[in-house]
Order: structure tokens, then sequence, then C-alpha cells
């Protein structure tokens, strides 16, 4: 099998980080919950935890390190916890639904306005700019300071969606501006699924989305108010943080640079090789030095479910067809219907298996 | 003794965290409350005052304040109805107190120095403090060494009270060395301070 | 039950900042460990960290330089 649906998670992870998530499974209690040796050893890994991912963000505060199941939730907590009744929140067409859905609810139930850049122009005032670093179906990436800059301007918050280049593109949030960062653990970070966060920066007080246990200051009827507490109720995934954790050491070691370099450099040799393939349209802008490794084609008219149910049937190639959750970059990139075709590289993909794919998309444009 | 650590909170905060010490100590003690802004510094002092407890501040650095009360057993238990007061100036409007000389007043000059002392002390005490003391020509001798009022101008300071005395007069009386509390200032900021007070007050 | 004997108690406002002095004491080598918060003291979280009486005024200064934003901090019997 030749596994190239890393955009949507990345199937192959680093051994420390499966020895990581087993450990935990046999050592861990429940974090903040308690001072006896087995709560103590889940609450340090979890801090220890929360530090590195604050180092590795950019975040200035390690119990600014907020943990979620995964991006989903964390842009959940953000666009839920940041947008008054009333107010109004940009975003843009590239993004996923896990953005545009929150916002369009805010827009039905609570009267928020949204605008869409470019095409809305960018208001006066506005409470949030939300927007994706990279999109998932092109590989394109927005350019964050520039993003940040304009939102600060209209003295919005700045909230970004990092699940498609977390782990694979550097990112500084001091110094790109973002208040909010959301990320998921699975997919470049390359931990385990049921992990992500938010990472907010000091001083930005998000309204709790979720209530409940916290292990601490038990008779407040309210949700507490400190940081991480005030948006993590209820048990974390302790055994997935673990392995997230370990997944953060991996990068670190291996060099982020390093990992972003050899995934770019095979999403653009398979690129270069199927470019020139009569039928074969490709979508996104490969001209910029900085890309997601994310190439998104179709053949002709076919339906991109049967091209990638060929792909997967004959070559044994891995790829994602259909909408993915971006229902307004579809409709921009004119491929409403058709949907697309995603191949989505990894670290541990390899020039071979780009090459192979090339070869299957060249053998299936001929028929 | 309680150490309390208010640093980073607005009011009421650091004001409720210090009750609630109070009322941890369970009778007499002392609680040291850290706070970072000098409202802080005043809300609380105003708090003490209130209860009757003996309190002291101190400026520990740049947006540092420790302000220690001194609690004994006999004072009465807080009262539930009683409401926590944020006390937050209008910012440049406030009272501006003028210190032009060392004497207070004209006439004798052992008097005038008697009251200038008295004055300042008598500033502690106000339910609302000024918002900065400014010293100029004979004035500035009060803010440095050898002054009989340094300790109630440290004290003003430390609950927030802005205390600047002028360059040029401390250089003519050769005294830039000697200034023992609050900054040094300079004749445009003379000019805007008295020019954006919302009262000046002349001993 | 063994005799109470006093003990500086730092109580913190949520088990992250409890984590960070952990970590920031066993880093500088400041004495203490991790305890439950005793009854007497109520506090948002419910880890404090707990050390000789003698190092009262030394370690919340230490902590409050570090950046490790502690609540209260006092000597009681524990």
């Amino acid at each position: 099998m030749i596994y190239l649906d890393n955009a949507a998670t990345t199937l192959q992870k680093p051994a420390q980080v499966i020895s990581a998530v087993t450990e935990a499974m046999g050592s861990m209690g429940n974090a903040s919950r308690g001072a006896h040796e087995g709560a103590l050893e889940a609450s340090r890994a979890v801090y220890r935890a929360r530090a590195k991912l604050a180092d590795f963000f950019g975040c200035p505060r390690a119990d600014h390190v907020v943990f979620t199941c995964n991006a989903t939730e964390a842009l959940n907590i953000a666009i839920n916890g940041l947008v008054p009744p009333g107010g109004c929140a940009v975003t843009t067409d590239w993004e996923h639904n896990s953005v545009l859905r929150p916002l369009y609810r805010l827009e039905a139930k609570r009267g928020v306005k949204l605008r869409f850049l470019p095409q809305d122009g960018f208001p006066a005032h506005a409470d949030v700019v939300v927007c994706t670093h990279a999109s998932n179906v092109t590989g394109d990436v927005r350019d964050l300071e520039e993003m940040g800059k304009i939102a600060h301007d209209a003295g919005a918050l700045f909230i970004v969606d990092a699940a498609q280049t977390a782990g694979s593109i550097p990112i500084d949030m001091e110094k790109m501006g973002i208040d909010v960062l959301c990320f998921t653990g699975h997919k470049g970070l390359m931990g385990p699924q049921g992990t992500g966060g938010v990472c907010v920066r000091s001083g930005v007080e998000i309204a709790p989305w979720k209530v409940g246990g916290s292990g601490t200051d038990s008779f407040n009827p309210f949700q507490p108010s400190p940081m991480p507490t005030r948006l993590e109720a209820g048990t974390l995934n302790g055994h997935g943080i673990a392995g997230l954790s370990a997944a953060v050491d991996f990068i670190q070691q291996t060099g982020i640079e390093a990992i972003h370099a050899k995934e770019d450099g095979l999403a653009r040799r398979f690129y270069e090789r199927i470019k020139g393939i009569e039928g074969v349209k490709i979508y996104g802008d490969f001209s910029p030095p900085l890309r997601a490794p994310i190439v998104s084609l179709n053949i002709g008219d076919y339906d991109s479910a049967s091209l990638s149910d060929e792909l997967s049937q004959r070559y044994g190639i891995c790829t994602r067809p259909g909408a993915h959750c971006a229902p307004r970059m579809h409709r921009a990139l004119g491929a409403e219907g058709q949907g697309v075709v995603r191949f989505s590289f990894s670290y541990f993909n390899t020039e071979e298996e780009a090459d192979a794919a090339a070869h299957a998309v060249a053998e299936l444009a001929a028929e | 003794m309680i150490q309390v650590n208010a640093l980073g909170d607005a009011c009421p905060i650091p004001v409720v965290k210090t009750k609630n010490a109070i009322k941890e100590l369970g009778g007499s003690g002392v609680v040291e409350t850290l706070v970072d802004n000098e409202i802080a510094v005043q809300n609380l002092t105003k708090m003490a005052d209130q209860k009757g407890y003996d309190v002291k501040s101190e400026k520990l650095g740049e947006g540092r304040f420790k302000v220690v009360m001194t609690v004994d057993g006999g004072t009465p238990a807080d009262s539930p109805e009683e409401k926590t007061a944020c006390f937050a100036p209008a910012p440049g409007r406030g009272t501006l107190v003028a210190v032009s000389s060392s004497q207070m007043g004209e006439g004798s000059e052992e008097l005038g120095r008697t009251l200038l002392k008295g004055f300042l002390y008598a500033l502690t005490q106000l339910d609302e403090l000024p918002q900065t003391l400014l010293f100029y020509n004979g004035g500035a001798a009060m803010t440095c060494e050898g002054s009989p009022a340094l300790e109630d101008i440290k004290s003003l300071e430390a609950q927030g009270v802005e205390v600047l005395t002028c360059g040029t007069c401390l250089n003519f009386y050769g005294l830039t060395d000697k200034l023992r509390v609050g900054e040094v200032t300079n004749m445009y900021t003379i000019a805007e301070k008295l020019a954006g007070a919302g009262h000046i007050i002349k001993p | 039950m063994r005799e109470k004997l006093p003990a500086l108690i730092i109580t913190f406002a949520a088990t992250t900042q409890a984590l960070a002095a952990e970590d920031f004491c066993q880093r500088e080598g400041l004495p203490g460990r991790l305890i439950p918060v005793p009854r007497e003291i109520t506090a948002g979280c419910g880890l404090a960290w707990k050390a000789p009486p003698q190092e009262e005024t030394r370690l919340p200064a230490r902590l409050t330089e570090a950046g490790i934003q502690w609540s209260q901090a006092r000597v009681i019997p524990v």
C-alpha cells in the first residue's frame, strides 16, 4: 500500500510516539485529579507536553496551551468563545467546515455578521479574523503575518487554523501576530488521533465553550477562570498527549525544516511528473516556495470518487476524493460536482512512492 | 503571616483575595499582598483603613508593590452586604499638589517649615489621594536627603501617587545626588502636569 | 497519625502553575514537594508546594521572579 492521504491523518507514526502511548497506558493516572504518584505523573507528563508545544509554536506561556481532541474542537472553543452575539467575523473561501460551520451557526443563531475575503472587503471593525494556514484542498499557504496585521488594524483577534501545517511548516505565534492557534495532533505532528489544542496569547480571554469537571475549585458553581483549566473541562486524553509529546520531540530532533523539505520535495516531484500529462487538471499554485505537501487533481471530467477507487484497487494508492469538507473552496475551483482527488505526502513517504503515484496517474489519464 | 499574590489582578480581585486571606488568618496576624498597580495599593489601603487594620505599603520596583496589613483578633468579621469599591482616578484630571517652597504660607520661616511637614503628613490621611506631587524651586528639598517629610512622601508614592521633582532646581541647589523619592522631571512635563490637572493645590 | 510540624505551603490557582513551580524548583535546586492542599487552606488548585518554613520569604520571591503565578504562601502545621 502506498499511503498518500496524510492530510487526513498521517498513518505512519514515529516509533517513539507508539511506545510513549503504550507506556502511558500502563502508568498514567488522571492528570489534575489528586496528588498521588499516578496522578502526579500524569500531571507532569501533560505539563511537559504543554511546555514543549508552547516552545514549538512560539506561545509565550505553557499554561496557555489547552488540550482538545482535535482541531475542530479547538476551533469551536476559539470561535464560540470569542465572537460576541451580533459581532462580526471575517474569514476566507479556503476554510474547512470546522471553521465554516461554527461561524454559520453563530450567523444563524446569534446574529453574527460574516465577511468573506477578498470578495466582501474588509470591514472597518471586526471581532475576529479566522483563517487557515494552508488550504486542505490545494496546499496553498496563506501569508499569516500580513493577515495578522490586517486583523489587528481592524481591532480583531486573529485565529489561525493550523490543521494542515502544524508539524510540517514552522509557526511562530509571536512573530506572526497570532492570537489563537488551533491545531490537531494526528496530521503533520504525527501524534495520536484524539489530540490537538488551542494556544492562546496571554491577555486573550476566551469564554469557556464546555464546562464541567476540573479537579480544582470544586465548590465554585462556574468553570474556574485560570488557564488552562478554564477551557479544559473533563479528563484529558493523557495517553494521547503522552504520544503527542513524543511526536514533538521527534520533530524537534529531526528538525521541522528537514521534515518540510522532504515532504515538499516529494509533493513537487510528483507534481513535476504529472503536470504535462494531457487531461490532467491540477489545482493550486505551485510557484510560491512555501506550500503544504498536497497535490489535488482531476482527470478530464471523470468523477473523483471513481478515480480514487481505481487508484486504490489497481495500484494500492490511498488518496482522498470528494469535497474535503471545504465547500466554498470547491465552488471557487469549479469542482463542486466532480470533487477532486487529493494526494498528500508525509515525512515517511519515499521518492519511489511519489513516482509510482505519478506513473499510475499517467496510465489512468491515457485510458 | 499569609503572603497573597495578586500580581496581574485587576480591581477588585486584590481586595477580595486579601479579605479571604484575612478570614483564613482566623484571628490576629499579618497579610502581605503583592500587586502590580497603584490603584490596587490605594484600594487595599482604603479597605484596611475602613477595617481599622494597621497598613503599610512599599514600592518594590517597577510595577511591583507590597501592601502589609496587621490584623488584630478584635476586629469585627466581614459583613456580607459590604461592597468592594473599585476606585480608579480619571487619568489626567486628578488633583495635583505643587510644592514650590520648603515652607507653607508666608510669615515665620520656622512655622512655615513645620506647617509644610504637617501638610504632607495630612495628605497621607486623605480619603482620596492626589494624583501627583510636584516639587520645584525651594520645594525640591522636600524630596531629598534630610527632608523631614521623606517618609510621608515615600508612603504616598507607594500608594500610587506620582512624585516629581524639578531637575533644574535639584541642580541649582546642588541636590542632584540627594534625591530620595520619586522621579526627576523637566519644565515640559511640569507645564503639562499643571495644565492637565483637575485641581491644583498650592500649600 | 504523625505529629504536625510547621511548613511553608504555597498554593496555586491552576494545576499547571503548581507543575511549573515543581519544574522550576527542581531545576533550581530549591527544596520542597507537591502535596494535596491541606484543608485549612482554600485554593483553586488541589496541589500545593510544601517546603521548610525558613523558605517563607525566599521561595515566593523566586517563584515571582520566574513568572510563576502562585496564590498564597503561609507557614502552617501540616
